[in-house]
């Protein structure tokens, strides 16, 4: 194997681009390539996001507390309920998965890091100076407006026709290219890790549900990303340059934008989910102290949700006027993906029947996942319905039903994953206490905010509407769901609370807290920085829960005397595990992009020179830096 | 099909109502709500609730299943001492069988239904009025291009008057950016694109012809974000008896006199209110050739203010029709909208070429056409002068 | 522990054992290069396999534009009308089909001074393997000075990027393209620099294979594209 004498050899030139050493302090967060780091950096960033997304969406309630609301002005509120949507799928949602799959994806499945782990880096910087750039666009004259979704010809008129006056879009257009470059490339660093990465012995059958989620969503960002860039540079191109895309005075067509864009959209949709799937399928089993029920058949319908999720997209575009044959197709398909997804659900109670059940925070979110996601499901199938969909289209009831998914379900998922794996992460747990209080009060806030929305759609609200008028009964179910806006943001301020507070009472976590059934819990918390002094040899699914437990003939559990979660395999120090060295370059890469992207938004080429040769020179020395630092051994 | 089954008013809000005890009172002030898909008033929109209806005690039953079962094994096997080491079931192969042929019979169901109501939607109904509605930023315009023994088309804003019980054929059409057009108790939603042209059929119930008249008004709003304004982009639908239906229509085809021609043309000169709006009478020329037959009433970019006056609203029917609303609206119409009416397009397509576009200005601050408060208030006193009605 | 040895991918080590260089030739930052003779659970180096993966994300990315171009085909039928272009638009009435064919087929010959610059490495004969890349690079560099000229023509006879749909679909789509070939010649540049420091050697040949998948790829995207603009006759 590759000891300390075999990797000095390495090093053999002296550089003048000496590679950075430090792996403590501040600064080598900056330079840090570990992919624990990273994720751990990707996850803050993206709960920094979640509290400007919040925000957003805090101040959206408070206009709409009463009819002819005046604490904003249609074009502040065209600006937050884009950035609510932008930021709440592209820096909170899809990033929140890269942070688990980036910190857990090696561990589970017994590797030291990730196949590209530069590349891991550029993928994190390209994702803070994207939202950075984004949110900039407030001071720089205006931010997005056209929708997260971004309509055509609404977004692609140029800005002196005056449809949408101002770089608002040039910046949704761009930011969401470089966010979409950034999502590629982690796509492909975990393909590749859990293809290539794999400890002996773990088969692909063998992999936690949490990768093959991941996995899943690597191959779906990888196909769903293209259309999208693709369609964004075409309004860029629009509302710049005098192209005719979606100008349908000059032969162009609207429609095509939004076939791009749900041919990414709907894929998205499951990238966003499925990383949930993933988290609750680990968490479930571990409280029940029983195997995921059908494990199998879990993996399969996530495999058949990745497939079918690419011939539903159509379903956003019922009320376009596609012809009953195709909205006849596009309606059963929407109902076929149902099944994989009830197939699931009843597989999650099927785990915890008969299990014995720990009703920790985490199992408490987990559950709360089940019951949400349920309702999101089933009000999507009641779009599937078309004739009913048109009068559920573009009103308040789908608000409620994507919230029902992505929040009740998705959000959920990940508070479970962070009172799950908090302490593997950090050493010490998380406050159960408050965390009970952080799950009553968001389950409740959550419902409180988003259930009458339900009603107030079928009512007849439209979605994506500064003001109403009063007169429609939509009053009191407004104030309700700002009311629970406010309940959701007092869930999320203790939940901060909670991770100060519990970091400074230390309550130290043991390798293995919770009796986990993953590799992750065969090693010391926090996990080291090489993972696993020695690689793991896998026998089994759930291997680190066979090392501890036997079945009896019933099927019983029984406890081998000898398993345990600190076994002595973790002897050493492993100072001898050769890790790759820390690097500047990525960064310097991935602030090229920015620096054009300003250039493309105010059509100022030297800008965009300057970008390009920041991340040309970024580029080469990464190329050419030694593969290792100087005195890195 | 499903009408004889689901007569029931509202059974799926009734369910809200019970699910969420505080929800109800506010779910119960909603009788006087025009804008409602719980109190459909035309067939369409029955059928949309219909089907609605059906498969949503369906998705609660399912729901409520899910839910209970999983509050019921997070107590019922919760641990204690005894039971820390359960049985370890990896799963069951007629379990899973089961719980997918269950969902796919049920749906299958569903598909069947929906598929038909696809269709049946879908299809021109025989002898149908036909309307074309345009999307506009932010206001609606309908031309009527089929109505029952008439060779001359209305072009009329914001409002629509249809004759109970008699079949609509929609076309729906854009020259700018997407909306959607929705009157929930009447039908549902469809796109308008610019490029494209989709269709929706539309029926009021026969029954509203002998409603008192403040029930034949029903509500209904842009549905597509379509920039600034588009929350205040509203519509209503008047559901008229054949009789006051063809009164209506008659006297939307009227022309303005010369006299009132004359007494606008002073305010039109400085104001060139016409470069953008049509109105009947104001060229003798084209109105000759529309009087006739030879030309349909020309669209202009503007809304048709030649019978203003018989309408209930203007700006996207956002504001009621008094003098006050209209005089402030001519004097000064940016301060009352979000967005700017006619002006960001830069007039590329105005409709009177002999005259400039400057949009629904701030007449009231214009240096180039400087308006007082009393002018705009005579301009808005003669155009609600003029209704049909006395 | 012998597990462990037989699969040195594990070990997140930039040292690649019994390969005492320093730089591993990897392009885009693989860390691991999935050295020789190593085998990772697929027996795919994790650098193939991420090209691969990033070429198939590519296809659609093109697919895209493609797709949108087939969409609009033909429907400018009278730009004269519309004072575009000064005539009746026929795209046939600009294409100079013999000299696009002549640097499609440039391009396509770049293909094969690919291959036989890979062979070359691979058998460790570098100085034919920097004549090969060079000749790869000239050919990619031909095709690109064959599409400015032809854009330059184009805009000569009047089609702008705001010329119907055409103008812009046209533009747009092969200018990504080539835009594309642009990167793909630096990169095999700086193959070919490498190799002149030394730094190129047989145990390296991957590299050039990988710059070479993303060439063919960038290769048959042409053919794709050449076939639906340039030989599919347009009825107007």
């Amino acid at each position: 194997m590759t000891t300390i004498e075999q990797a000095t050899v390495v090093t053999q030139r002296r550089s003048r681009l000496a590679r950075p050493t430090k792996t403590t302090g501040w600064t080598s967060w900056l330079t840090t390539v570990d992919h624990k780091k990273i994720g751990i950096m990707y996850g803050a960033t993206a709960l920094v996001f979640m509290m400007a997304g919040g925000i957003e969406a805090l101040l959206i309630r408070l206009q709409l507390w009463r009819p002819n609301g005046t604490v904003l002005t249609a074009a502040t509120y065209n600006q937050l309920f884009t950035m609510h949507g932008t930021t709440m799928v592209f820096l909170v949602g899809m990033p929140l998965a890269v942070a688990f799959g980036n910190y857990l994806l090696p561990l589970m499945i017994g590797a030291r890091d990730v196949a590209f782990p530069r590349v891991n880096m550029l993928g994190y910087w390209v994702f803070l100076f994207g939202g950075i750039f984004l949110y900039s666009s407030f001071i720089l004259g205006g931010a997005p407006n056209g929708g997260w979704f971004g309509y055509t010809p609404l977004t692609s008129m140029p800005m002196v026709k005056g449809f949408l006056p101002s770089h608002g879009p040039d910046f949704w257009a761009i930011g969401l290219i470089m966010l979409g470059i950034g999502s590629v490339t982690s796509a492909v660093n975990f393909i590749v890790t859990t293809l290539n990465m794999r400890a002996p012995g773990m088969t692909l059958l063998r992999m936690p549900v949490f990768v093959w989620m991941m996995f899943i969503i690597a191959m779906l960002t990888l196909f769903a990303l293209p259309p999208v860039t693709a369609a964004l540079i075409q309004v860029y191109m629009d509302r710049n340059f005098g192209t005719n895309f979606f100008n349908a005075a000059a032969g162009g067509d609207p429609l095509l934008y939004q076939h791009l864009f749900w041919l990414f959209g709907h894929p998205e949709v499951y990238i966003l989910i499925l990383p949930g799937m993933g988290i609750v399928s680990e968490v479930l089993p571990v409280f029940s102290r029983k195997p995921l029920f059908g494990r199998s058949v879990v993996i399969m319908s996530g495999i058949a949700i990745g497939f079918v999720g690419w011939g539903v997209w159509a379903h956003h575009m019922l009320a376009t006027g596609l012809g009953p044959a195709t909205t006849t197709g596009f309606g059963i398909a929407t109902m076929a993906i149902a099944v994989p997804t009830g197939v699931k659900i009843f597989n999650w109670l099927g785990t915890v029947w008969g299990g014995a059940v720990r009703l920790t925070t985490s199992m408490l979110f987990s559950l709360g996942f089940i019951a949400m996601f349920t309702l999101g499901g089933l009000s999507g199938v009641m779009h599937s319905i078309v004739p009913s969909n048109a009068q559920q289209h573009d009103t308040y009831f789908v608000v409620a039903h994507f919230h029902y998914v992505l929040f009740g379900g998705l959000i959920f998922a990940f508070f479970s994953g962070f009172y799950f794996w908090w302490p593997k992460v950090f050493g010490h747990f998380l406050s159960e206490k408050m965390g009970k209080v952080n799950f009553w009060l968001l389950f409740v806030g959550f419902n409180l905010t988003f259930f009458p929305m339900h009603i107030v759609g079928l009512e007849g609200m439209p979605r994506r509407t500064y003001t109403y008028a009063p007169g429609h009964g939509w009053e009191i179910l407004n104030q309700l769901e700002t009311i629970g806006g406010f309940i959701i943001a007092l869930a999320v301020l203790i939940f901060m609370v909670n991770v100060i507070s519990s970091r400074k009472r230390n309550d130290v976590a043991p390798s293995d807290p919770w009796d986990g059934r993953t590799l992750e819990w065969s090693i010391p918390s926090p996990v080291p920085a090489y993972n696993f002094l020695e690689v793991p040899d896998v026998h089994a699914a759930d291997d680190f829960w066979h090392r501890k437990y036997a079945e009896d003939d019933e099927g019983r559990l029984v406890r081998l005397p000898s398993g345990g979660s600190d076994g002595g395999e973790h002897v050493g120090d492993g100072s001898h595990i050769h890790l790759p060295s820390p690097s500047y370059w990525p960064m310097v890469f991935a602030l090229g992009l920015p620096i054009s992207g300003y250039g493309f938004v105010f059509k100022n080429w030297w800008l965009v020179g300057l970008g390009v040769a920041v991340l040309m020179f970024g580029l080469t020395a990464w190329l050419v830096e030694p593969d290792t630092a100087q005195d890195a051994h | 099909m499903l009408q004889g089954t689901m007569r029931r008013p509202t059974p799926a809000k009734l369910t809200a109502l019970v699910v969420l005890g505080a929800l109800a009172v506010a779910g119960c002030g909603t009788s006087t709500n025009t804008q409602s898909t719980f109190d459909p008033h035309g067939k369409i929109a029955r059928d949309d609730s219909n089907i609605f209806n059906a498969f949503f005690w369906v998705a609660a039953l399912v729901g409520v299943l899910i839910i209970a079962a999983t509050i019921y094994v997070a107590i019922r096997f919760r641990e204690r001492p005894g039971n820390e080491n359960p049985i370890q079931t990896h799963g069951n192969t007629t379990l899973e069988i089961s719980w997918t042929i269950a969902p796919v019979l049920i749906l299958a169901v569903m598909a069947v239904f929906t598929v038909k109501m696809i269709w049946d939607q879908a299809a021109k109904p025989k002898g149908a009025m036909e309307i074309t509605v345009t999307g506009k930023q932010w206001w609606w315009q309908f031309e009527y291009t089929k109505v029952d023994g008439q060779t001359r088309h209305v072009v009329t804003a914001n409002e629509l008057h249809i004759p109970a019980g008699v079949p609509i054929w929609l076309t729906l059409k854009s020259d700018n950016v997407n909306h959607s057009f929705w009157i929930p108790a009447l039908v549902g939603k469809k796109d308008t694109i610019d490029g494209h042209q989709n269709h929706i059929q539309m029926i009021a119930d026969k029954a509203l012809e002998n409603a008192p008249e403040a029930k034949q008004w029903f509500d209904g709003q842009c549905a597509q974000f379509c920039g600034l304004s588009h929350a205040d982009m509203h519509v209503k639908a008047k559901v008229d008896s054949l009789a006051e239906f063809n009164t209506w229509y008659a006297s939307q085809l009227t022309s303005w006199t010369p006299a009132q021609v004359a007494t606008f043309k002073k305010w039109d000169d400085v104001f060139t209110c016409s470069s953008c709006h049509y109105i009947q009478g104001l060229d003798p020329a084209v109105d000759n050739d529309v009087q006739t037959g030879k030309k349909p009433i020309p669209i202009s970019r503007g809304p048709n203010l030649t019978h203003l006056a018989d309408r209930t609203s203007f700006a996207g029917a956002k504001y009621p029709l008094t003098a006050d609303n209209l005089t402030q609206w001519i004097w000064d119409a940016p301060a009352h909208s979000a967005g700017e009416f006619g002006k960001p397009m830069e007039c590329p397509d105005y409709f009177n070429k002999s005259k400039p576009c400057v949009g629904m200005a701030d007449f009231r601050y214009s240096k180039e056409h400087p308006m007082t408060e009393s002018q705009a208030n005579d301009i808005a006193k003669f155009l609600m002068s003029l209704g049909s009605k006395p | 522990m012998t597990a462990v040895t037989a699969d040195p991918a594990l070990a997140p080590g930039d040292g690649d054992a019994g390969n005492p260089v320093d730089d591993h030739g990897d392009h885009g930052g693989s860390e691991h290069g999935g050295g020789h003779g190593h085998t990772t659970n697929t027996g795919v180096s994790n650098t193939k396999l991420a090209i691969w993966a990033f070429l198939s994300s590519e296809c659609l990315f093109f697919g895209a534009f493609i797709a949108s171009y087939l969409l609009y085909r033909g429907r400018d039928t009278n730009f004269a009308k519309a004072g575009l272009i000064s005539k009746a638009f026929n795209p046939h009435d600009l294409f100079n089909i013999p000299f696009t064919s002549a640097t499609s087929f440039i391009l396509l010959m770049s293909s094969l001074t690919m291959v036989l610059a890979l062979a070359a490495i691979q058998r460790g004969d570098e100085r034919r393997f920097r004549i090969w890349i060079v000749a790869t690079a000239l050919f990619g560099l031909t095709f690109i000075s064959g599409q400015v000229f032809e854009f330059t023509e184009f805009y000569r006879e009047g089609l702008r990027l705001s010329s119907g749909t055409f103008g812009s679909t046209f533009f747009v789509m092969t200018g990504l393209h080539g835009a594309h070939v642009t990167v793909g010649i630096f990169w095999l540049l700086s193959l070919y620099q490498r190799s002149l420091q030394g730094k190129l050697g047989p145990e390296k040949a991957e590299a050039v294979e990988v710059a070479g998948l993303y060439w063919h790829f960038v290769d048959i995207v042409w053919i794709v594209i050449f076939t639906v603009v340039y030989l599919v006759p347009y009825h107007s």
